[in-house]
């Protein structure tokens, strides 16, 4: 008996066979307690088969699917998905641009634009999203109603209705410049790439009227001559599809054609871009202040002008203390989009809402919530790793 | 020479190139648009919306015989609040007139003829207490008088609820309005953090178990919005509760208090771990040679700095936590924003008065975020620490 | 001890007349009136907050100055950008902490402004690049990176960067303060050798050991003046005022 109680003792003096006991028994307590869980989950319904019944309800706002209320549940869970992502995307592309611009404005000598971007930080960054999204919304509905619509001539319907923009359907013509454009897009970088590397090699000597030109700029000037000769080579290459505003016979409005932008849409996206905004403004600000000023002093210093210490040195660095945290506002964007569901922009959060009130098994379907945001954020994440490897490869 | 040097000046910043002249022309554009707007629209729009709904707003629907509750807990606040700007050096000027600012226009959103008393008693609290701790700092009781404060923080949260509940106080479900938000984001933050801190020292543990619980922990909840959870708590909470205590049926405000905690709890995971990565490893190593065992280590020498370091972004964990207070509208839970929003639904003397409503549940949010978020920065700089 | 009667020193190539910096209430530079001549070496000391890094920093104009007269080879330093890009091209810095670009290579480092700036092409700029290496002694790391060098080697590209511009003057800011004291020597060798093949150099530093060798002149800056300034002879072994004498005691 005395041995075994001395070799426990000793036993129990290496840290390693405590670790392990620790270990143990937190494994202990984390397996009642999941089994607690369980004996509890057995009594819900834990299936996602009520997706395959009839969904009942209609959804403002379908794109690429073309959703009736007849369809199952699992098509108005994906259209949900759909207009999470259309939001998302967009958002995203509008918050990045926004807050470049604001981050670059707060750094500027100039005044007023440098206060703008303060102001714009330090009012729209504390107050909540939510609230931002009703005043976005409240916005839209001032615009003026239906009847009174503004339209600036039969090209536009703005009213607090949405607005609608004109549509421009191809004709045959049309896709054959949309061809032509992408054609010339492709054109333009290879010729700007090649310059580049000429440049590179033999210095700057590209003369054009005895003006130097920059690689860069040559290629975009033969972007836009492509393009726009080509526009006018072609007749008609694009059918105007105008919104019209009409009375029906029962004397209410009706609106047709045209590309619409629903006061939902709007708000939720305006919301999104400008909260969002606020907080990419202080990451490209923080990210170019924490370059050390030496940096621009010794490129200065060598000579080199304010535009090539920006794109040579400046920018290199500062992207890469940028894009981490700008991942993170990406997958914050993604998260804070389920708020539209206070203005019933009916993206998937809404409409797992609305299932969950039709149908009554949470769960389950929460598990697929969790899993569809899950999935988005590692679409993102991997999507910004990728960025990041590129713009950390060190080189220029 | 004075006057061609600022006139050289001014066409140099504003005009200085093509391009930063339409800079500047398209700024003073947005400039004009926006303060043209917002002078029409606050001397266009009436605000009855509001003052006749002050009790709304701020408490909820709190009965009467309860307010008194409210006041004290009012007075306690500012007491502390005021008292501890001076016991922690002075504030500069520009402080004081933001501090000032902000009471006056609280005190105006406050004040109807029948709190005008209670208003009253609340300022010559603000100004006594201002005024003593200012005497106290200068003296030698400013030690005393900074541990006492410290204590009368953290005691102030079980003030507030016992103020709130003792005597057969009204019940969870009846809070609203400011006081909804207020709580539930003293709750969370006050959960949320020691939690979130023993996460983060689990998830930087060197046991696998322990690691890969608080990973899933974090990263789970981190994966979901919080409409999400809310929602869950809402749905799914009672049913996994046990049955005994009836805990199954508690109130949909402390099924909200559980969730906010269980989400600030993950955020602030993730910073104190940020904190706790930047510590050199020369300190861990010194403790060791010390021979001062873990909690020794962790509480006294580990901890203090990773805070220290992420303070800033801790403080800004907070004020998102303070603003996603409104999110429990899904609760269908009366906080400031619901209310400002139902009243110029429902009421129909204030249709279309919504604006209006929601600017002043804006200016109430913001003041608060804004405060804390000024106060980040003189931590900050007290501190020496953050960026330039 | 070197044969300095050797050394031609050539025409005045920077002129400075009662020039004054302040930042904010504190005045750096009050008034610094001096010449400096082509293939000069003048080492400037002082206590520090006199004004020393201000003072050579107003000469590339990386701090312009508030009133005064700067020529820098016959070109007067004013507002004028066309005027400081040439100044700039003809005067090369080295800083303290080296500022090297960390997402470039050691090569890179070198050629990027003579491609970027004088347009030369990469050829040739990687011959003056391996050339200049090969000078400062770290042929062997022109494809690493600054971070995977040592101190002492990354001032001494510091000093090659510079160098690839072909500038007539160099400024050097306290270039050995932030090194361990064994790399040090080998920093200081390259200036050395550097000033022995004739080029201008002005130079804030604490190595009087190294300044004894090399330096033409000394000028002794404090409280934003110049307060005496001379050969070594001059002002090490006859210090003249009261405050050279008081620092002197301090370092030497």
């Amino acid at each position: 008996m005395d041995l075994f109680i001395n070799k426990l003792y000793i036993w129990s003096r290496s840290q390693k066979n405590r670790n392990l006991l620790i270990q143990f028994f937190f494994l202990i307590f984390i397996s009642l307690f999941i089994y607690y869980l369980f004996t509890k989950a057995i009594l819900l319904d834990m299936t996602l088969s009520h997706f395959d019944s009839r969904a009942g309800f209609g959804i403002s706002h379908t794109f690429i699917i073309d959703y009736t209320s007849n369809d199952s549940r699992w098509v108005s869970y994906f259209t949900g998905v759909i207009n999470t992502i259309r939001v998302c995307i967009v958002a995203i592309l509008f918050a990045t641009l926004l807050g470049t611009i604001m981050g670059v404005a707060r750094l500027s000598k100039n005044i007023l634009f440098s206060t703008i971007s303060y102001l714009y930080v330090e009012i729209l960054r504390n107050t909540p999203l939510l609230i931002q999204i009703i005043f976005w919304q409240i916005i839209f509905l001032k615009l003026p109603r239906i009847s009174e619509a503004l339209t600036f001539g039969n090209t536009v319907v703005i009213s607090n209705r949405g607005i609608i923009l004109p549509n421009a359907s191809p004709s045959d013509n049309g896709n054959i410049w949309i061809t032509i454009i992408i054609i010339a897009v492709i054109l333009s970088l290879i010729v700007s790439y090649i310059i580049n590397k000429k440049e590179d090699l033999d210095g700057k000597n590209i003369k054009l009227f005895n003006f130097k030109f920059n690689g860069n700029m040559l290629s975009i000037l033969l972007f836009f001559t492509i393009t726009i000769t080509t526009y006018f080579i072609l007749q008609k290459p694009f059918n105007l599809d105008l919104p019209s505003l009409y009375q029906n016979n029962k004397g209410t409005f009706v609106q047709s054609g045209g590309f619409e932008f629903t006061p939902e849409f709007g708000a939720i996206l305006f919301a999104l871009v400008m909260y969002t905004g606020t907080f990419i403004t202080e990451i490209v600000r923080g990210s170019i202040q924490s370059l050390s000023k030496g940096q621009t002093e010794a490129a200065q210093a060598l000579g080199l002008s304010n535009y090539q210490t920006m794109t040579l040195i400046v920018l290199p660095q500062a992207l890469r203390s940028i894009i981490p945290p700008l991942t993170n506002q990406y997958l914050n964007l993604t998260k804070n989009s389920s708020l539209s569901v206070v203005i019933a922009y009916p993206e998937l959060f809404m409409i797992s809402r609305t299932i969950m009130n039709n149908s009554g098994r949470a769960l389950p379907v929460f598990f697929l919530i969790l899993i569809t945001y899950l999935s988005l954020s590692l679409v993102i994440s991997i999507f910004m790793n990728v960025i990041n490897r590129r713009v950390t490869k060190i080189g220029t | 020479m004075n006057n061609n040097n600022s006139i050289k000046w001014f066409f140099g910043t504003f005009f200085g190139s093509v391009f930063n002249s339409i800079v500047t022309i398209l700024s003073a554009l947005i400039f004009l648009f926006l303060i043209n707007n917002i002078i029409g629209f606050i001397s266009t729009s009436e605000w009855e919306v509001v003052t006749v709904n002050r009790r709304l707003l701020l408490i909820g629907r709190m009965p009467a015989e309860h307010e008194w509750r409210i006041w004290s807990i009012l007075w306690i606040t500012s007491f502390l609040i005021f008292s501890s700007i001076n016991s922690w050096g002075s504030p500069s000027k520009r402080d004081l007139l933001f501090i000032s600012f902000i009471t006056l226009i609280i005190c105006l959103i406050f004040t109807t003829s029948s709190t005008i008393l209670y208003v009253v008693i609340s300022l010559i609290i603000c100004i006594v207490s201002y005024t003593v701790s200012y005497f106290i700092y200068k003296s030698s009781y400013q030690k005393y008088f900074q541990n006492s404060l410290k204590i009368l923080w953290i005691l102030l949260l079980p003030i507030i609820f016992a103020l709130l509940l003792i005597g057969d106080g009204p019940s969870p479900n009846l809070w609203g309005g400011f006081l909804l938000n207020i709580i539930l984001a003293f709750i969370a933050i006050s959960f949320g953090f020691p939690i979130g801190i023993m996460l983060a020292l689990g998830r930087a543990s060197s046991l696998p178990v322990i690691k890969i619980i608080c990973i899933i922990y974090i990263e789970t909840i981190r994966g979901a919005p919080l409409v999400a959870w809310l929602l869950l708590a809402w749905f799914v909470l009672p049913k996994f509760l046990p049955t005994f205590w009836g805990l199954n049926e508690i109130s949909v405000v402390i099924r909200a208090m559980i969730v906010l905690s269980a989400f600030t709890s993950a955020y602030t995971a993730e910073v104190i771990r940020g904190g706790l990565q930047s510590i050199p490893k020369g300190q861990i190593e010194a403790a060791d040679s010390l021979n001062l065992n873990y909690r020794t280590k962790i509480s006294l020498i580990i901890l203090p700095q990773a805070i220290r370091v992420v303070i800033p972004a801790l403080i800004s964990t907070f004020i998102g936590v303070f603003k996603d207070t409104s999110l429990v509208f899904i609760l269908a839970l009366t906080d400031l924003l619901q209310v400002g929003r139902i009243i110029p639904e429902q009421d129909p003397e204030f249709f279309g008065k919504a604006l209006e409503a929601l600017c002043v549940v804006a200016f109430l949010f913001w003041t608060v975020s804004i405060s804390l978020s000024n106060l980040s920065k003189k931590v900050e700089k007290s501190l020496g620490i953050g960026s330039r | 001890m070197q044969n300095k009667s050797k050394k031609q020193i050539g025409k005045e190539i920077i002129l400075t007349d009662k020039v004054t910096k302040s930042f904010g209430k504190f005045q750096a530079l009050r008034g610094i009136t001096s010449k400096i001549y082509e293939k000069e070496v003048v080492v400037i000391f002082g206590p520090s907050g006199s004004g020393k890094s201000t003072f050579i920093r107003t000469i590339n104009r990386l701090e312009p100055h508030d009133s005064g007269q700067i020529i820098v080879d016959g070109i007067e330093l004013n507002d004028d950008v066309k005027n400081l890009q040439h100044v700039r091209s003809n005067v090369g810095m080295v800083f303290q902490q080296f500022n090297l670009f960390p997402h470039l290579s050691v090569l890179r480092n070198i050629t990027i402004a003579p491609q970027k700036v004088k347009g030369l092409k990469r050829a040739d700029a990687e011959e003056i690049a391996m050339n200049l290496l090969q000078r400062v002694r770290i042929p062997e790391q022109a494809n690493k990176f600054p971070s995977q060098l040592s101190g002492g080697q990354q001032q001494r590209l510091a000093i090659a960067r510079a160098l690839a511009m072909e500038p007539k003057i160099m400024l050097f800011d306290e270039p050995t303060s932030a090194l361990d004291p064994e790399m040090i020597k080998e920093v200081l060798e390259v200036m050395t050798e550097l000033a022995e093949s004739g080029m201008t150099m002005i130079c804030v530093t604490h190595e009087m050991g190294f300044a004894k060798e090399v330096a033409d002149r000394f000028l002794f800056f404090d409280e934003g003046l110049i307060v005496e300034e001379g050969t070594w002879d001059q002002i090490f072994s006859n210090p003249k005022e009261e405050r050279t004498k008081l620092f002197l005691s301090q370092i030497l």
